[in-house]
Parts: structure tokens; C-alpha cells; sequence
């Protein structure tokens, strides 16, 4: 009897830490990703929301800050990358879909590149990138995001180019990029 | 100078001593004198600086019977006692205008009396110095310009009249005023407020009565640069003193950093307040009352901590780290584990009380006393620890921010030298100080890991500076023979290349630096006296649009300069950083206008005073706040949708309630009567 009560008093006592270590969903946060989401529509300004860092996606090493055009966040917007780049994803637990859209410099480059997709360093699909701009989407299933919160998703390009000036090797110029549930 | 050697010589020179101090008292407090807004808030700020080694000698006077502590370790520890009364009178509501003046007027008194009484130790002094000078040429000419630099440095952060509208004029000078007119500083909506025990706002509020609220740099880039070279100049260790070249050479190297402070938050106070408290830890001896020494140690560790909440840790680490190497070291004498441990119980016991009344204060403004670990009135869906940053990154900037530290770029040498010196103290004080602020390094870098190295770098400029020091002091001050001299030779060595190594890279900066100050010296020094001519219009029209809200009625505001607002007419919130800290519950955000109006009516906040986000010049422009929405730094991601959401609330609400008022923008809305 006295060990059957030690047993569900401790269970309780791990019930209690478990619960206490567990971040519950701040129902704020959502509210306040939705007010973004809403405002970034009415201020057209959505191609600037879905090239800048979220808690979902965040650019990480060899991107190039966001640039933006006359109307500044209103309007257009796109991100180069150099040689290589990644872009740090926060894994679930149901298939995803990486969407990109962009273009090569082709001016620069005289001829299409190779354009290699890796997730997690494994190679997912290399292909010659067309001319002008281009969409790809790629699948990551539940297995492949399994093991840790966050995983990374690199892009190499075979060449890269220099305008006027600018001292950056631009590689690929990406104007718009979801990472959303593949069933949707 | 032969007749300074008889007491006749002696008496002569403090009693003009008193005289200039009774004449600058005067220059200073007198308004019929004619005289530029510089040279009265200068002088004053020099009363105040006296004021403080006048609390602290008598502090040194009740406690320490056999030595006398030196005028830059009194003003640390005398600023910390009126930190400690002045903590009181604001917890309990009673701080005003003229607890400012009669906490310096006390101190000056006090100053005087000690320097009749030790005439003959000031007389021993300045002979000392004439004869060392005198025989020097280069060396007198050497210690002449580093004298010149720090005074025209004093100057230049009284003529210093820059602000940051986004945190002076909107958080920092509200507080002030709030504390002089109000007694207290009770600011529920206040992110700044919730982000610093409020040390800083005291020390402000004593250079108030003779300054301008855009004069308030005078205490943290004037008078606290003066404390920090008191501070260099005092030290000795034992009986040993650095010699007069290298303790130049130091104050030069202290000197000509760049200010990296963008507003008038702690920055030369935290460096001064960490190296009192290190000065502090060497001038202690094993033969004190246990008492005394408990208590100057107590009081400096808390006036540091309370400047500003991520100094908190490394005072009591470095504490704690101290009182251990004596729990656990070698010690001589056959003292048992109970009377061992007494000093540092004695000394936590002492630190909570006088943390108390800061502690009272933050628990009647926020609801929390121990902010960011208890939340209180903080939001916490903005917390900021970044979700997206993990160790490795966070690695990544800890090591930019230690080895490519602004301004100190030898900090990284300077470091290697504290590690190496000896430090036989028995105390520790460099070694519990140097793993301190290793420790609230990483401390800083996770709590703030949304930061960037520059700001960081500002946050940790108090301590690493004081670091810079300490190790400098320490190696100045180790014997260069006998026992260990190869060693403490080579340790000197390092700290001198490091320091040469500085001053190239400082050069540029420091030139600029001092062209400003003087080109601000010059313009202040043909301003007119402060009169009601001279006011500006801002004044006026804050005055005027506060009184179309009902005198005594609660009132939130969101402007751009509450400080021109009167804090004794209305209660008043001021809405410094939307979305950060409110009265529970949570004001309400991404709700639509309705809630926000019902939050504030259910608080008996009826008058909402607000900026027109086209008419604010600083924080509250909404297109500001849209571009930040969409921003890489993860901080100013989360917080912008706040500022935007409630810009957009109040102006819907503007369409819906009554205008009482409105003039440059600033509107007055009545939240309970509908148009």
C-alpha cells in the first residue's frame, strides 16, 4: 500500500516536472504571426515577409542581406547567395514541402550553372538551372527531418558572377521561398 | 613650499581649500550669478562628485581606525551610502528635489570636516607631488596632459548635450522627473523601468536641481570619468603604488577610448562602480572588523548591481567566488569553519538590505524583484532568449564579442596578463573578478542571444573595462624583485604591449572624440543663462496639452518627450516600449482597438496621450516600426508588430472617441465618451 502510494506520488512529482519543462504554445505567438501575415498583405509587402527570417526558416551562412527595390518593403524583394548557402529549418513531425523561386544571373554567368540541393549534407537533386526565373519544390518526408529541431538546407551553384562594382559573387537571386506542410 | 611644512602651512591650504569649495557652492546655487548653463551644472557636478567622498569618508572615518582610504575609493563608496538612503526615500515615496540637495549638502559638510582633519596627510601630498614633478621635466609634462585630457573630458560630458530620442527622451528623462516629482518610480509600462533597479535614475535626479535634462550625461560621461581616474590614481597595493609613468600611461589608455554609449544608460558609471569594488576588495585587510568590511563591500556590490540589471551577476559572483577561495584556501591561524564563514554571511546579509529598498521599489513598479528570472509586468510571449539560436551560434558570438571586444580591442591580452599575475590578496580580488566577468559573459550572451556583438559589447563595456583595469592595476603594483620578479616582470611586459598596442587603433577615435568635446565646450560655454526665455517651445506645449486632461486624472501616454509632462498634476503611464510590460493582465494586443480602450477603462486610465505616428520624430512612426517587422534581428522582429498594432489601435480609437485636444500631432483622447 505505502509503495503504491510512494509510486503514484512520484509519478505525479514527474508529471508535475514534465509539465513544468514543457513549453506550452503561447497562443499570442500565433496571433501575432497572423497579425504579420496581415499586415505584410495590406502593406504589399508579402514578397519582404517571405524572404526574412522566421521562428520556421532562417537564413543562415552565405546568404546576402534582403534587398528590396524603389518602393522598398513595399514590393519587390529578393536575396543572392554566393557559391553556397544555407537556410536553417525547424523540422516536424508530418512530409513538408521546400518551395523556392528564383533565377541565375545568367548575364554574368555566359552559361547555365549546376545547381546542387543538399538537406542535412545528403544531395537531394542537382540540375541545370533554366534561364529566367524558375520554381522548384522539394519533399522532405517525416524521416528526414527526424532527430533534431532544426535541419539545414544548402544550395551550391557550380558558377558564380561579379556586377560592376558590386563586390559579391552572386550565384542565385531567390525571390520568394515557403516551407509548408506537403498535404496542404 | 617651505612654509606648506609647518601646521601653519598646513592649515592655510585647507582652509582655501574650503574656501574655493564654499565659493564654488555658491557660483553653482546662486541664480542671481550670470553665467553659461556649462559652468554652473560643471561646478555643481563637482560639488556632487565632493559629496560623495564626503559620504565616504565619513564612511571610512567609523569604520577603518589605522589607514584612510583615498578620495577616489571614498567617492565609491559615500555615491554607493546615498544610493543606499536615496533607495529608501524612493520606496517609500518620500525622494524629492530637496533630498537631492540635502544629501550632496550633507556630504559637502562632511568633505570639509575631513579635509581640516587630514590637512596635514593633503599638505604631505601636494609637497610630495611638487618635488617628483620638479625634478622631472618629461614626466610633468606627461602627467600635465593626461591631467588636461580628464578635465576637458569632464567638461566635455557636461557640454555633452546628445540624447537618444529613442531611449533618453522617452524612458531615461521620464524617470527622473518621475523620481523628483513623484517620490517614487512606479512605471508599470516602462520596459526600461522593468530592465534596471533604478541606481542610475538616482544619480541623475542629484544632477538635476542645476541641469537641463539634456545635461544629464554630466554624471555618467563627467563625473564618473573622474571617479575612474580618482580610482587609478588611489591605488596602491599594500604599501606599493605604480609608479607615476605607468599610472599615466594607464590613465592615457582610459582616456582616449572611444565612447561606444548611445544614451545615457550606465557606461562610465558601471566601470567606475566594478572598480571600486575591486579597489575595494584590495584595500581590505585580514586585521579589520569583520563588520566593517562587510559593510563597504556590501554597499559598492550593490550600487553596481542596481545600475543596471546585467551587472546583477558578476557582483555576486564575484563575492562569492572570493569568499570561497577563503573558505577553501590556506589560511594562517587556527580560525574554525564558523568563524570563516561569518564574513560572508555577514555580507549577504548586509547586501540584502541594502537591496531591499531597490528591491521594495521594483516589486510596487513591475511586480517582480528578481526581472528577467520572475517576469512581473514583463510580457512573456517577448521573451528575449532567441528560439532559432543554438550553442554553437551562440559560442559564435561569445568568442566575437571577447576577442573583438569594442573598444578594449586588447582585451584578449589584457585577460592573459590577469591570468597570469600573481594575486596574493588575500581576497582574491583580480582572480574572483576576472572569472566573474567570464562568467557574466556567457551569462549576457545567452540571456541576450538575440543581440548583436555591438550592443553587447555596450552592455559589457562596465566590468570588461573595470577588468582592463584591475589587471593593469594589479601588474603595476607586483614588486619587480625578489620573490617571483621574472614572472611579474613578463606579466608588466604584456600589459604595457597591450596598452601601447591600443593606443594606434585608438588614435583616430580619440582625436574625434576630443574635437567634440571641445567644439561642445565652446558652443556651451556662449549659451545664455537658463531662463524662461531660453526654454524651448516643447515646454509650453506639453504644459498646454496636459491640461486639457482633468488635473488628478490617470493618464497613459505615448509621446515623444513625456519628460516635458508634469508628473505631480496626473498619474501618468508612460508607454515606453509597446507590447513589453503592462499591468496585469496583459494589455491586450492584436485585438482590435475596443480591447485596448476596455484595458485601459478598466484600469481608471480614462485620457489616453498619444503621438500622431506622422507627426513623431523617434520611436512611435509607424513605417519605422513596419520596415523592423520584417528584419533579421530576431529582436526587432518580435517587437515591432506591437508598436504597429497599437499605433493602428489608437488610431482607430482616435476615430471613435473624443478628440479632447490635439496640437503638432499630439492627440488627447477622453477612452470613456464616444464621438
Amino acid at each position: 500500500m505505502a509503495r503504491s502510494r510512494y509510486v503514484a506520488r512520484s509519478g505525479g512529482i514527474a508529471l508535475l516536472v514534465i509539465a513544468a519543462c514543457t513549453r506550452a504554445p503561447d497562443p499570442e505567438v500565433s496571433a501575432r504571426t497572423s497579425f504579420v501575415a496581415r499586415v505584410a498583405s495590406a502593406e504589399d509587402a508579402g514578397a519582404v515577409w517571405h524572404l526574412t527570417s522566421s521562428d520556421e526558416l532562417l537564413f543562415d551562412d552565405g546568404w546576402y542581406p534582403l534587398e528590396t527595390g524603389k518602393e522598398g518593403i513595399h514590393g519587390d524583394a529578393w536575396r543572392w547567395m554566393g557559391r553556397s548557402s544555407v537556410m536553417r529549418l525547424r523540422t516536424q513531425s508530418e512530409p513538408m514541402k521546400l518551395e523556392l523561386t528564383g533565377s541565375v544571373p545568367m548575364h554574368l554567368l555566359g552559361s547555365p550553372p549546376l545547381i546542387t540541393f543538399r538537406w542535412r549534407g545528403s544531395r537531394v537533386e542537382t540540375f541545370l538551372a533554366p534561364a529566367g526565373r524558375f520554381t522548384k519544390t522539394i519533399a522532405v518526408t517525416a524521416a528526414m527531418q527526424a532527430g533534431s529541431t532544426f535541419g539545414d538546407f544548402t544550395m551550391e551553384t557550380s558558377s558564380v558572377g561579379r556586377e560592376g562594382s558590386d563586390p559579391r559573387e552572386l550565384g542565385f537571386s531567390l525571390f520568394a521561398v515557403r516551407w509548408d506542410a506537403a498535404i496542404r | 613650499m617651505k612654509g606648506f611644512r609647518t601646521e601653519r602651512g598646513a592649515r592655510a591650504l585647507s582652509v582655501t581649500g574650503i574656501v574655493v569649495l564654499a565659493l564654488l557652492f555658491v557660483f553653482a546655487t546662486q541664480p542671481g550669478i550670470h553665467k553659461a548653463p556649462i559652468y554652473e551644472t560643471s561646478a555643481w557636478g563637482i560639488l556632487v562628485l565632493l559629496a560623495f567622498a564626503g559620504w565616504g569618508g565619513a564612511l571610512d572615518v567609523l569604520l577603518f581606525r589605522d589607514r584612510r582610504a583615498d578620495f577616489g575609493l571614498r567617492s565609491v563608496w559615500g555615491a554607493s551610502m546615498m544610493l543606499f538612503v536615496g533607495g529608501i526615500l524612493a520606496a517609500s515615496s518620500a525622494y524629492s528635489r530637496f533630498a537631492s540637495l540635502a544629501l550632496v549638502d550633507v556630504g559637502l559638510v562632511a568633505f570639509c570636516i575631513q579635509h581640516y582633519r587630514e590637512r596635514r596627510a593633503h599638505r604631505d601630498r601636494v609637497v610630495f607631488a611638487w618635488r617628483v614633478l620638479r625634478r622631472n621635466g618629461l614626466l610633468s609634462t606627461f602627467v600635465g596632459i593626461v591631467l588636461v585630457a580628464a578635465v576637458v573630458h569632464y567638461l566635455g560630458g557636461v557640454a555633452d548635450l546628445s540624447s537618444n530620442p529613442n531611449d533618453d527622451d522617452t524612458a531615461y528623462f521620464p524617470m527622473v522627473r518621475r523620481l523628483i516629482e513623484t517620490g517614487t518610480l512606479i512605471e508599470p509600462f516602462s520596459f526600461r523601468r522593468l530592465s534596471a533597479l533604478g541606481g542610475q535614475t538616482f544619480f541623475q535626479a542629484l544632477i538635476i536641481p542645476h541641469a537641463s535634462y539634456h545635461q544629464l550625461n554630466t554624471f555618467d560621461r563627467g563625473i564618473c570619468v573622474l571617479m575612474i581616474v580618482a580610482l587609478i590614481v588611489g591605488h596602491r597595493s599594500g604599501r606599493r603604488r605604480m609608479p607615476l609613468a605607468v599610472t599615466a600611461l594607464v590613465l592615457g589608455f582610459f582616456l582616449s577610448l572611444p565612447n561606444i554609449s548611445i544614451n545615457s544608460a550606465p557606461h562610465f558609471a558601471g566601470f567606475a562602480f566594478f572598480l571600486g569594488m575591486f579597489r575595494t576588495m584590495v584595500f581590505l585587510r585580514e586585521s579589520d572588523r569583520v563588520s566593517a568590511k562587510a559593510i563597504v563591500v556590501a554597499v559598492v556590490a550593490i550600487a553596481t548591481c542596481t545600475l543596471r540589471q546585467n551587472y546583477l551577476s558578476v557582483p555576486i559572483t564575484t563575492l562569492a567566488i572570493s569568499y570561497g577561495y577563503r573558505l577553501l584556501g590556506k589560511r594562517g591561524g587556527t580560525s574554525t569553519l564558523r568563524e570563516r564563514l561569518r564574513e560572508p554571511l555577514l555580507v549577504a546579509s548586509l547586501s540584502a538590505l541594502a537591496l531591499l529598498p531597490w528591491l521594495v521599489l521594483a516589486y510596487r513598479s513591475n511586480a517582480t524583484i528578481l526581472f528577467p528570472l520572475q517576469n512581473g509586468t514583463f510580457r512573456k510571449a517577448l521573451e528575449l532568449q532567441s528560439s532559432t539560436v543554438t550553442w554553437l551560434r551562440e559560442l559564435r558570438l561569445l568568442l566575437s564579442v571577447a576577442l573583438e571586444n569594442e573598444p578594449i580591442k586588447v582585451l584578449g591580452l589584457l585577460a592573459l596578463a590577469g591570468a597570469l599575475v600573481r594575486d596574493d590578496h588575500p581576497y582574491k580580488p583580480l582572480r574572483s573578478f576576472w572569472i566573474s566577468c567570464a562568467i557574466g559573459l556567457v551569462f549576457l550572451t545567452h540571456s541576450f542571444s538575440m543581440a548583436d556583438a555591438g550592443n553587447l559589447a555596450r552592455y559589457l563595456f562596465g566590468f570588461f573595462a573595470a577588468l582592463a583595469a584591475a589587471v593593469l592595476l594589479t601588474v603595476g603594483t607586483q614588486p619587480l624583485f625578489g620573490r617571483d620578479a621574472l614572472r611579474n616582470r613578463a606579466t608588466l611586459a604584456l600589459a604595457m604591449i597591450a596598452v601601447l598596442l591600443q593606443f594606434p587603433s585608438a588614435r583616430e577615435k580619440a582625436s574625434k572624440s576630443y574635437q567634440t568635446f571641445v567644439r561642445n565646450i565652446d558652443t556651451q560655454r556662449r549659451s545664455p543663462p537658463q531662463s524662461i526665455d531660453t526654454l524651448p517651445h516643447e515646454v509650453f506645449m506639453y504644459g498646454h496639452i496636459q491640461s486639457f486632461v482633468p488635473a488628478g486624472q490617470r493618464m497613459a501616454v505615448m509621446v515623444d518627450a513625456p519628460y516635458r509632462l508634469n508628473f505631480v498634476r496626473n498619474t501618468i503611464f508612460n508607454i515606453d516600449m509597446p507590447g513589453f510590460s503592462s499591468l496585469k493582465p496583459d494589455m491586450p494586443y492584436f485585438e482590435g482597438p475596443e480591447k485596448v480602450a476596455e484595458y485601459f477603462l478598466a484600469h481608471d486610465i480614462r485620457y489616453l496621450v498619444y503621438v500622431r505616428p506622422e507627426f513623431s520624430h523617434s520611436l512611435y512612426q509607424r513605417e519605422f516600426w513596419l520596415v523592423r517587422m520584417f528584419n533579421e534581428e530576431e529582436v526587432w522582429r518580435l517587437s515591432a508588430p506591437y508598436f504597429v498594432d497599437l499605433i493602428d489601435s489608437l488610431t482607430q480609437l482616435r476615430d471613435s472617441r473624443n478628440n479632447v485636444y490635439e496640437e503638432a500631432g499630439i492627440v488627447v483622447l477622453d477612452l470613456a465618451t464616444r464621438r
